[in-house]
């Protein structure tokens, strides 16, 4: 089209129930409050506004760019006492960083304030992590969701600072089992879990695999709620020199677009994950469905690192929800501009102005120059092939001026633009009551056995082996720990190392997600989350005082009061542990609305945390994997155990699988002064060189975490449990299987222990040649077994399915 | 002596060329990463060695190599055979392995889809099966890390067979890992200098980056000395 | 004029459906996938083959067959799918991006379609299942096609 599309839409003389219907209408996910306030801004205007105008402001309010909830005020009710949360983002997350920022000068570089955080590794570079969700794009068509998901993360790391250099990412993926059986299914046109599992692992590999960035951590948690509402969590990590992360608009500069081009394909998809999935989804958002193109994006990422390499770049950002208008909003939003529609080259020439600038279209992003740079800008895009053009111009104005064929389609003051209002919400949540937990006698040595057994089989322990391997863990050639590792290169490891392009220095990357807490135990799964994640980048090198992390929260329905409950208890939970540990959130992300209206009722996922997290690990003599290396090697533990079994992996099997009434009302306990302290005195340890291996304790407790540790090959482990400490009169379901945060089992050569043992960890076991697993309470046998015979329940455990 | 100066062809999708062009340098060579679009025949002139790196070249799409293929053709016609007839070297690496396998400077065959149908990132053993530049300082037998789809070589009738006999097959997998006929990993042309091989040598450079933190078999990575036997070869 | 080329592989044998499918099936089937090209072209035929056999086709592992008749006549049942019109099929657009770059290919391309053919081979097999789990409507169209 040659000519500006676009109409206005009478808003001022509607009432406030008609206001709320065309915003139904229109798709644009705004509430009746926000529809006054926008009627009141036009009305002080005397004007009515543009169906582009409409389109931009449910865009910018929409839940998804906006994280409304996290600003709300909310009303919280705990065991019946009231709180009021002022902003969950500004006082548990926003000023715990700060506090420790002001306590640790010159770690974090940036948080919040750009499209990812950053770190510091030495005095010129930086590394920076962002973590996405992509739900319900990938419930609806799981390889394109998947594939756009991590595409998109890529670009939010393209877009950080002036450009930084994509070099790792991570998946994270919550599905319903496997093995479900259809007519469990209790809504039609849901694809089955085995099919998101499938068509979302080949997403993330064909575009991961074909960006050449090597996917290198991740996880899957599996139940029986994530089939309606799968979660997918994409992250990348990225390094740029310091020099290059301020950035800044400035007036007199060009907008340039460069990448893809903008089509009708991209339409509606920000508004589109704040509202709940029903059954008819499948058919009514086929628009929503975009398919990624990584080859288009490998040529504008190598276009933007060769343009920033040559100091071409004064500002870049990506195209995500709300495309072209969140880009240049963001770009223009305090020193205002003008933006040039019809110079965007599209798919198809039949666009309305409100699509051109609202569209999602992938693989775009927008760059700030000077005109002067121009020349050199087109020649670079000529030699990596991707298509560049004028978009806009910043002016100085502080006004949002979008121009179509001469004509003005949009005028916005970028000051009223970005004021939505603030939401009023109530919450509630009642800490379950501790009880009686059922007692599990271990008389036999075959009762342990086939306990563990068991529990190695299950899918929340088993190998992602088929997984892992279908990504390219190691292109780049800087994977210095891979996902599978130790001498025989397939054993499990607590998260990634990556070595740091441009330095002396190693990045460690780990996450962490404990969705069972989530059900009953919010508060400690916020604090366990980020402890574990923590914990697992210390367990492989990092140093505790340099570590960063992010937060990513998946719920159901907010305006459900004990669904926020669970969310506030979480957030108030995480926020503790961060404190305590020092480490500072520089990113985050939240999706809401993961519900689904089956025929018989909605269906929500549990609040779900996932922590990820990037630490410094400072020479290669430090990283430790997780892999026994030698016989006759002592192992020490940190931390302590506790009683309490709820949510854990073992009391979930022991539930599904008892035919008398079986309950584990009682979550474990761990104090984070005491871990923290304990981590310090572990990297001392690491930094003397004399750890040999490491691993953490997690899903499936102490006994699966000396099996894993055994799977390298290379040696048999015997452990004492009357040796390890405890908090309480811990019994033996507990020492084997619970899941008390804090601790990590670590191989000392002998003749290093007594190191160990002068910093106060306890020695526990030994390595023998044996090639046993052998658990015993002083001499009683609990568990004694070949761990040739329980590697390959775990390793393929998946391999049915994938 | 100038150092031998190696040419890494940059297609849009290829992503190993910055570690390919690191190793090189470790190795002994001036390397240089030449994006497709600036890629005229004089180019070759200035060069010993012309790499075609690992990635996804056009996204592999129709299959992979292909349209990279078409493209160099299109751009150098037979000036890449005279290349190597004036005694040039051209390495491929996975998808440059592809590559220059459907550019007819390799004996005939083709890679296809792995057996299983999947992409595998692994570590795989590897063995000589006869002697060449790239292999020199090499042990018999050495691993090196896979990462790949289409890695399945494939002949017509005896092919395979006969290039295991006559050592254009140099390289074999010690074990069935893609279902590769014969276990081929890596061919060479009669005259030794093009070799193209499915493993990354460039991702093994350093011991660190094996994955068993007690690998100490040899000073460096097998990735350097396969890198470093060519530099000697073309040093001669 | 209009033509289809199904591309076969020399190498491929007959798979367990169990790879396709979510749930197990009550009786093991095998199945076979084929690439078909639907080409709408005018000038030369003869470029045009030559264009598919450069372009497409890998002599030593792939057959190209000319007409788009089922090729393996056993099968209970065929089920033909592919991107529809408002979806990315990225192979597609790369064969359409390379035509464009040919200065002279002798004969004009006005319409490509990319199908697969997945032919499920067993007695008692039936498509619903197969086509809730192989296509997407969100991304794909299908038709399940019976030998004559």
């Amino acid at each position: 089209m040659s000519k500006a599309v676009f109409r206005h839409i009478p808003i001022t003389p509607l009432s406030a129930d008609e206001l709320l219907d065309l915003s139904k209408k229109h798709k644009l996910s705004l509430s009746r409050e926000d529809m006054l306030v926008i009627q009141a801004m036009f009305k002080e205007e005397n004007r009515e506004p543009t169906d582009v105008e409409l389109e931009v402001i449910a865009q910018t309010w929409s839940e998804h760019c906006k994280h409304r909830i996290f600003g709300a005020k909310i009303e919280h009710t705990l065991d019946g006492k009231k709180e009021v949360v002022d902003g969950l983002f500004k006082t548990y997350i926003r000023n715990v960083t700060h506090r420790i920022m002001d306590k640790k000068p010159g770690f974090v570089l940036s948080a919040f304030v750009d499209n990812a955080g950053f770190v510091k590794v030495d005095d010129q570079t930086a590394i920076c992590l962002k973590a996405e969700t992509h739900n319900h794009p990938s419930a609806i068509e799981p390889y394109a969701g998947a594939n756009t998901g991590l595409g998109g993360v890529i670009r939010d790391i393209l877009g950080a600072g002036k450009g930084a250099k994509p070099i790792a990412s991570l998946d994270v993926f919550c599905f319903g089992p496997p093995d479900t059986r259809q007519e469990d299914i209790k809504a039609k046109d849901v694809i089955h879990p085995l099919g998101i599992m499938r068509g979302v692992v080949r997403g993330v590999r064909d575009y991961g695999n074909r960006m050449g960035i090597p996917t290198t951590s991740g996880a899957i948690q599996f139940d029986d709620t994530y089939i309606y509402n799968p979660l997918v969590f994409c992250g990348t990590m990225g390094v740029i020199p310091i020099k290059d992360i301020e950035k800044e608009v400035k007036p007199g500069h060009l907008l340039i677009a460069a990448g893809g081009r903008t089509g009708k394909d991209g339409l509606k998809g920000a508004t589109f994950s704040s509202v709940s999935l029903t059954t008819s989804s499948h058919e009514e958002d086929q628009t929503a469905v975009q398919i990624g193109n990584p080859i288009e994006e490998k040529k504008v990422a190598d276009f933007i690192l060769a343009a920033r390499a040559q100091g071409l770049i004064q500002f870049v950002t990506d195209c995500g929800a709300g495309g072209f208008s969140s880009a240049a909003g963001e770009m223009l939003s305090t020193v205002g501009g003008e933006v040039w529609l019809e110079n965007a080259p599209l798919k198809a020439p039949d666009l309305e102005s409100w699509q051109v600038f609202i569209s999602e279209s992938q693989e775009r992003m927008v760059i700030a120059v000077e005109e002067s740079a121009m020349p050199e800008l087109q020649k670079l895009a000529d030699i990596y092939e991707t298509e560049i053009c004028k978009l806009g111009k910043a002016d100085g104005t502080g006004i949002l001026k979008v121009m179509h064929h001469g004509e003005v389609v949009c005028r916005l003051d970028n000051s009223k633009l970005h004021e939505a209002p603030r939401r009023h919400m109530t919450a509630t949540w009642t800490t379950p009551k501790r009880g009686e937990d059922t007692y599990i006698p271990f008389e036999e040595v075959e009762v342990g056995n086939e306990l563990l057994k068991m529990l190695m089989a299950d899918f929340a322990i088993v190998s992602r082996e088929p997984i892992i391997r279908e990504y390219d863990h190691e292109v780049q050639g800087h994977t210095v720990l891979k996902p599978l590792a130790g001498a025989s290169g397939d054993a499990p490891q607590d998260g990634s190392v990556i070595r740091v392009e441009g330095t002396q220095q190693y990045a460690a990357l780990s996450v962490a997600l404990l969705p069972e807490w989530g059900k009953t135990q919010p508060h400690l799964m916020g604090r366990a989350c980020v402890d574990e994640c923590v914990r697992q980048l210390i367990a492989m090198g990092a140093n505790p005082e340099r570590i960063a992390i992010l937060d990513n929260f998946c719920m159901g329905n907010p305006d459900d009061h004990t669904e926020l409950g669970a969310l506030v208890e979480t957030v108030k939970g995480m926020a503790i542990t961060a404190e305590a540990y020092g480490a500072p959130f520089v990113s985050g992300k939240d999706s809401f609305y993961n519900y689904f209206k089956t025929d018989e009722g909605p269906i929500s996922i549990p609040c779900t945390l996932l922590v990820s997290g990037f630490g410094v690990v400072e020479k290669k003599e430090h990283v430790v994997g997780a892999s026994i290396r030698s016989t006759g090697s002592k192992l020490a533990i940190v931390g302590q155990a506790s009683s309490g079994l709820a949510g854990s992996v073992f009391a979930r099997m022991i539930v599904k699988n008892a035919r008398d009434e079986v309950a584990f009302p009682n979550a474990p306990e761990f104090s984070e002064a005491e871990a923290f302290d304990a981590y310090e005195r572990y990297y001392e340890l690491v930094k003397r060189g004399v750890v040999l291996s490491a691993h953490d304790v997690s899903e499936g407790g102490l006994a699966v975490t000396l099996a894993e540790m055994g799977f390298s090959g290379k040696a048999g482990l015997h452990v004492d449990l009357s040796l390890v400490p405890t908090l309480d009169n811990t019994p033996v379901a507990e020492h084997l299987f619970g899941e008390t945060p804090g601790r990590i089992v670590f191989e000392i050569d002998d003749k290093h222990a007594h190191l160990a043992e002068e910093a106060g960890f306890t020695i526990i076991g030994q390595t023998t040649d044996d090639g046993f697993l052998t658990i015993t309470n002083q001499r009683q046998q609990l568990v004694h077994l070949p761990i040739k015979q329980l590697k390959p329940i775990w390793q393929t455990g998946l391999t049915e399915y994938y | 002596m100038p150092l031998p100066h190696a040419l890494i062809l940059k297609f849009p999708g290829t992503n190993c060329d910055a570690e390919t062009a690191r190793a090189l340098k470790v190795a002994g060579f001036s390397a240089e990463v030449l994006p497709i679009a600036l890629l005229e025949p004089g180019k070759l002139d200035t060069a010993q060695m012309i790499l075609f790196a690992g990635g996804f070249s056009y996204g592999d799409y129709v299959m992979s190599g292909r349209i990279a293929q078409l493209i160099t053709k299109h751009k150098l016609g037979d000036k890449l055979r005279q290349f190597v007839d004036k005694g040039g070297y051209a390495m491929g690496i996975c998808n440059g392995f592809q590559i220059l396998t459907q550019l007819d400077l390799l004996p005939r065959g083709s890679l296809i889809h792995n057996e299983s149908g999947r992409f595998i990132c692994r570590w795989a053993g590897l063995k000589k099966n006869a002697s060449s530049p790239y292999l020199s300082e090499l042990p018999d037998e050495f691993e090196l890390p896979i990462a790949h789809a289409e890695g399945r070589f494939m002949g017509v009738g005896d092919d395979t067979a006969n290039y295991v006999t006559n050592g254009r097959a140099a390289l074999l997998y010690t074990e069935d890992v893609n279902g590769s006929s014969q276990r081929i990993a890596g061919l060479q042309d009669d005259t030794g200098r093009v070799f193209g091989l499915m493993p990354h040598p460039e991702r093994f450079v350093n011991k660190v980056t094996h994955y068993d933190p007690d690998w100490n078999e040899a000073e460096r990575g097998w990735g350097y000395y396969m890198f470093k036997s060519v530099r000697e070869a073309i040093a001669v | 004029m209009t033509t289809t080329f199904e591309i076969t592989g020399k190498f491929d044998t007959e798979s367990d459906c169990h790879k396709l499918l979510y749930n197990p099936l009550t009786k093991p089937l095998k199945y076979r996938e084929t690439q078909c090209y639907k080409i709408e072209f005018e000038g030369d035929a003869e470029a045009m083959k030559a264009f598919v056999h450069k372009v497409l086709v890998d002599s030593i592992s792939q057959d190209a067959h000319e007409g788009g008749e089922l090729l393996f006549p056993k099968a209970a049942f065929v089920l033909e799918y592919g991107m529809k019109g408002a979806a990315l099929d990225l192979e597609k657009e790369m064969i359409l991006t390379y035509y464009r770059t040919l200065t002279n290919p002798g004969f004009t391309l006005t319409k490509l379609t990319l199908r697969k053919r997945i032919y499920v081979f067993g007695k008692e097999a039936e498509p619903e299942q197969f086509v809730r789990d192989v296509v997407n409507p969100a991304i794909h169209t299908h038709e399940v096609l019976r030998a004559a």
